[in-house]
C-alpha cells in the first residue's frame, strides 16, 4: 500500500512535468486553431458583404439596402460565433464584438464636380481644386456601419456622420466639395490608386476575440479583414 | 506487491509515453495549423481575384480602343489584387501578377448576348511550417475568379428642335452637343452607342456601334443643327428599334433622351376631311379674335359667322369649314406638327412629315383642293392611336394624381398656355413659365376643347390646334415609352433630361418623369419651395426605373450627362 501510493505520487508528478509542456501547447494549439478559424470566417464575413455591397451599389434592381436591419442580418447571421450580436430584437447590437464597415470611396473627378458643384462656375470646366474642392481626392460616396460601430474604426477614414443619409449614400455635394469627407487613408500608397471619377467598394470587417485569447497568447486579440472590390 | 526492479522500471513510464504521444500530438497540431493556414490563404486568394476580376470589369471604360481598354483593365485588376492579397501575405510566395481574360458570353445559338466574362487566375506557394519538417516545404495554392459585365447598348436620343436654337452663346444647342460630346467619352469599347436626332422626324444619325470611339459619333454628335418641330414618340420608337436590332438582352439597354420641352409632333394613319364641320378656317368679314394670352392668330381676324366657300389662303380664321374632298379619300400616313406656337385655337399647323428618315416620303392626296402646307384643313381629326399602336389619350394611370382620368394620365383637356410660375433664382432663365392647366378651368380662352364639341367629327382630337398638337404628342410619348419599358426580352431603361429654358412654350411638370419612370414628381426650376413631390401616378414596378434630371440652366447641361455618366457606368459592371 505505501509502495502504491508512492507509485501515484510518482505518476503524478509525471503528468505535472508532461502537462507543464501539453497544457501551454494545448493553450497555445486552442488559440491560435480558434483565431484561425475565426479569421477565416471574418474573411469569409467581409468577402460576402462586399459581395452584397456590389449588388446594392451597382443594380437598383436588386432592391438591397443594406441600411435596413432585415438585409443587415444576413451578415450578421454569417457572423455567428462572432458574438457580432446577442439580441435579435435588436439588430445590429451596440454591445457586440464584432462590426462590419462598407464604404465607397470615389477618386473626384470631373464628373463628381459637375454633379456636385451646381450651378457651375463660370471657369468651370475645367475642374479643378478651386472650384471643386475635393477635385483628385479620394472621398467617401457611401457608408454603412453593420454591428457595434463605436467600437472600432475603419483604417481608410470616416466621413462625418452628419452627411451619410439614412441608407448610407453621401450627396454628390458633399462629394464634391465636403473636405472632411475624404478618405484620408485611402489612395497614394495606401489602399489603390484610382483613376478619376472612378470608385472603389470596401468591406472591413473586425471581430474581438478577446475571449479565446487562453493566457493571453495574443497580444492584440482582434481579428481583421478587409475587402476591396 | 510488484518486485523491487519492476517498480524501477514503471518509474518514468507516464512520462515516456507522454513523450512518445507529444510527437503525435505536435504533429496533429501542426498539420492542423498548417492546413488552416492554408486554408486562411487560400480564401484570402479567392477574394482577391474576385475583387480583381470586378475591378477589371469596371475599368474597361478607361480607353476607347479594346487592347487600351484591356490594359487598363489589368492595371486595375493587379492594383485591385494587390490591395486584396499583399505581396508575402501569411508568407506566401511566388506573388502573381494577374491577367484578365474578357470573353464575350453567347446564348444557346452561339450569339452574343451582351454580356462580357471576365476572368482572373492566380496561384502562390503557401508556406508550411510543421509539414517542413517532414520535407513539404510548400504548397501551391490557386484560385480563380469571374465577373461578368453588362455590356451596353446606348441611344442618345437629341432634340434638335428649333427651340434649341436660343441666341446667346452657347445656344442650348450648342450646349447639349458639348455635352453629349463629352458624355460619350465616359464609356467603354465594349459598349454600343448610336444617336437618333429628332426634329418633326426622327433621324438615325448614328447607328450603334462599339467602334463609336473612333470619333465616328463625335462627328455626327458635332453636325447637328437645330430647327423644327419635337417628335418625340417616333424618336424613342427609334431608338428602341435599333435596341431592338442589336439584339443583346442581358445588355443593359438604355435609351438617354435629351429635350428641351413638349412634344409637338404627332404621326398618325390621318383620315382625310369629307364633311362640313367646325375647325379653325380661313378668315372672312367682321372677325372677333379668339381669346389666348399672348397669342395672335397670324395677326389676323376670326369669324364665328362660317368660312368662305374657297378654300384659298392661309391666314384667318373661321368656322364652318366647307368639304372639298372626295368622300372616298383614305388616309394618309405622316407627322402634323405643332407650327410657331402652342396655341389653343387655330395657329399654324406644320405638315405632315415623315415620322423617320427611314420612312417613305408623304404622298399628300390629289384632288382634294387643299394647299399642301394646310394640313389642318386637310385632316379630318386625330385618330385614336398613333402609327406605332400608341393610344393618343395618353398612358395607364397606376396611382392617382392631378391627370388622371378615366384609367389614363392623359392630356386629353389640357390647356398648356396658362398658369404662369416665376422663380426667385436668377439662374433660371426665362424666370417665368406657363406650366398648363385644365382646360375647363379656364373658360374663355380659345376653343376650350383638344376635341371637335360638334359637327361630323364630334370628340376626336382636333388636328387645327396647336395646343391639341402638344396635348397628343406628350399622350402618345408617355405611351410609347411604357411600352418600350414594357418589353421583357431587353428590360429598357430609359433616362431623360429635361432643359425648361427655351423658347415660350409651357412646361410639363409630369411629362419626362413619366417617360423615365421615375417614381416621383419633382419640382420644376420654376415651383416654389412649398412644392410637394408626388407620387408618379404612372410608376411602373416592374419596369426599368430611369434617372430624371432637369435645369432652366443650359450651362448645366454638361452636368447633368455627367451625373447620367456616373449613373449608367455605376450598373455597368
Amino acid at each position: 500500500m505505501t509502495r502504491s501510493s508512492r507509485q501515484r505520487g510518482n505518476t503524478f508528478i509525471e503528468f505535472a512535468v508532461v502537462m507543464s509542456f501539453l497544457l501551454p501547447m494545448f493553450a497555445a494549439a486552442y488559440t491560435l486553431g480558434m483565431t484561425l478559424s475565426k479569421g477565416i470566417q471574418v474573411g469569409n464575413v467581409c468577402r460576402d458583404a462586399a459581395v452584397l455591397m456590389v449588388r446594392s451599389n451597382t443594380d437598383p434592381n436588386a432592391n438591397l439596402d443594406l441600411s435596413q436591419t432585415q438585409n443587415q442580418r444576413m451578415l450578421i447571421r454569417a457572423a455567428a460565433g462572432l458574438r457580432m450580436n446577442s439580441d435579435a430584437q435588436n439588430d445590429p447590437d451596440p454591445n457586440g464584438m464584432g462590426v462590419v464597415i462598407l464604404s465607397r470611396v470615389i477618386y473626384v473627378g470631373d464628373n463628381e464636380c459637375s454633379a456636385g458643384v451646381v450651378p457651375a462656375p463660370g471657369n468651370a470646366p475645367p475642374w479643378n481644386a478651386g472650384n471643386c474642392p475635393n477635385y483628385n481626392q479620394y472621398v467617401f460616396g457611401y457608408r454603412i456601419v453593420i454591428g457595434n460601430g463605436s467600437k472600432f474604426s475603419s483604417r481608410i477614414g470616416n466621413p462625418p456622420n452628419a452627411i451619410v443619409q439614412s441608407n448610407g449614400s453621401i450627396s454628390a455635394a458633399d462629394i464634391a466639395k465636403n473636405t472632411f469627407n475624404r478618405a484620408s487613408n485611402f489612395g497614394n500608397g495606401g489602399v489603390v490608386t484610382l483613376q478619376p471619377s472612378t470608385f472603389a467598394l470596401v468591406s472591413e470587417m473586425y471581430a474581438d476575440v478577446s475571449w479565446i485569447n487562453l493566457f493571453s497568447i495574443l497580444q492584440t486579440p482582434i481579428v481583421y479583414a478587409r475587402s476591396v472590390t | 506487491m510488484l518486485p523491487s526492479s519492476s517498480k524501477k522500471r514503471e518509474r518514468g513510464f507516464a512520462l515516456i509515453v507522454n513523450a512518445a504521444m507529444l510527437v503525435f500530438t505536435v504533429a496533429a497540431v501542426g498539420l492542423a495549423l498548417d492546413v488552416g493556414s492554408i486554408y486562411m490563404i487560400k480564401g484570402r486568394l479567392s477574394a482577391a481575384v474576385d475583387a480583381a476580376a470586378l475591378a477589371a470589369g469596371r475599368s474597361v471604360n478607361l480607353a476607347n480602343t479594346v487592347q487600351a481598354a484591356q490594359t487598363a483593365a489589368t492595371n486595375m485588376a493587379n492594383q485591385f489584387f494587390s490591395a486584396n492579397f499583399p505581396a508575402g501575405y501569411l508568407g506566401t510566395t511566388g506573388s502573381p501578377t494577374v491577367n484578365p481574360t474578357f470573353e464575350q458570353e453567347v446564348d444557346g445559338s452561339g450569339n452574343p448576348d451582351g454580356i462580357l466574362n471576365i476572368t482572373v487566375a492566380a496561384s502562390v506557394n503557401a508556406p508550411t511550417y510543421f509539414m517542413n519538417i517532414f520535407g513539404v516545404r510548400s504548397i501551391p495554392v490557386s484560385a480563380t475568379g469571374t465577373a461578368t459585365r453588362r455590356g451596353l447598348v446606348m441611344l442618345l436620343v437629341l432634340d434638335e428642335s428649333s427651340s434649341m436654337n436660343t441666341a446667346t452663346v452657347p445656344s442650348a444647342c450648342q450646349a447639349m452637343v458639348s455635352a453629349a460630346r463629352n458624355f460619350i467619352t465616359k464609356f467603354s469599347p465594349y459598349d454600343r452607342i448610336g444617336m437618333v436626332k429628332f426634329d418633326m422626324t426622327a433621324h438615325l444619325a448614328y447607328t450603334p456601334s462599339t467602334s463609336y470611339g473612333d470619333g465616328s459619333l463625335d462627328t455626327a454628335i458635332a453636325n447637328i443643327t437645330c430647327g423644327g418641330n419635337t417628335n418625340t414618340t417616333s424618336a424613342l420608337e427609334m431608338a428602341y428599334r435599333q435596341i431592338q436590332a442589336q439584339n443583346l438582352p442581358l445588355a443593359q439597354n438604355t435609351i438617354i433622351l435629351f429635350t428641351d420641352g413638349s412634344p409637338n409632333g404627332i404621326s398618325c394613319d390621318f383620315p382625310l376631311r369629307k364633311q362640313v364641320d367646325t375647325r379653325w378656317g380661313p378668315a372672312v368679314t367682321n372677325p372677333v379674335a379668339p381669346n389666348q394670352p399672348g397669342g395672335s392668330l397670324w395677326n389676323q381676324p376670326y369669324s364665328p359667322n362660317g368660312c368662305p366657300s374657297s378654300n384659298g389662303g392661309n391666314n384667318g380664321a373661321c368656322v364652318n369649314m366647307p368639304a372639298t374632298c372626295p368622300a372616298n379619300g383614305a388616309a394618309v400616313r405622316g407627322t402634323l406638327a405643332q407650327g410657331s406656337n402652342q396655341n389653343s385655337y387655330g395657329g399654324s399647323i406644320n405638315g405632315l412629315y415623315q415620322p423617320m428618315d427611314s420612312d417613305p416620303s408623304v404622298v399628300l392626296p390629289v384632288g382634294c383642293g387643299y394647299q399642301d402646307s394646310n394640313t389642318r384643313q386637310m385632316i379630318a381629326y386625330i385618330p385614336d392611336q398613333d402609327i406605332y399602336g400608341n393610344s393618343t389619350h395618353g398612358v395607364a394611370a397606376t396611382g392617382n394624381g392631378p391627370t388622371v382620368a378615366g384609367g389614363l394620365v392623359t392630356r386629353d383637356t389640357w390647356l398648356y398656355q396658362t398658369i404662369n410660375l416665376c422663380s426667385s433664382d436668377p439662374n433660371v432663365q426665362p424666370s417665368c413659365k406657363n406650366v398648363g392647366d385644365f382646360w375647363n378651368n379656364h373658360g374663355t380662352i380659345g376653343s376650350v376643347s383638344n376635341k371637335f364639341t360638334a359637327g361630323p367629327y364630334n370628340g376626336f382630337f382636333r388636328p387645327d390646334q396647336p395646343n391639341t398638337i402638344v396635348a397628343v404628342s406628350m399622350n402618345t410619348a408617355m405611351a410609347e415609352a411604357n411600352r418600350i419599358r414594357g418589353n421583357a426580352t431587353y428590360h429598357i431603361k430609359i433616362n431623360a433630361i429635361y432643359l425648361t429654358g427655351n423658347g415660350t412654350d409651357a412646361v410639363d411638370r409630369e411629362f419626362l418623369p413619366i417617360i423615365a419612370n421615375f417614381p416621383t414628381i419633382p419640382a420644376l426650376p420654376y415651383d416654389p419651395v412649398t412644392y410637394q413631390a408626388y407620387v408618379n401616378p404612372a410608376f411602373q414596378q416592374n419596369q426599368e426605373q430611369g434617372q430624371y434630371l432637369v435645369t432652366a440652366d443650359r450651362n448645366q447641361l454638361n452636368a447633368l450627362f455627367s451625373q447620367l455618366a456616373s449613373e449608367v457606368l455605376r450598373l455597368s459592371h
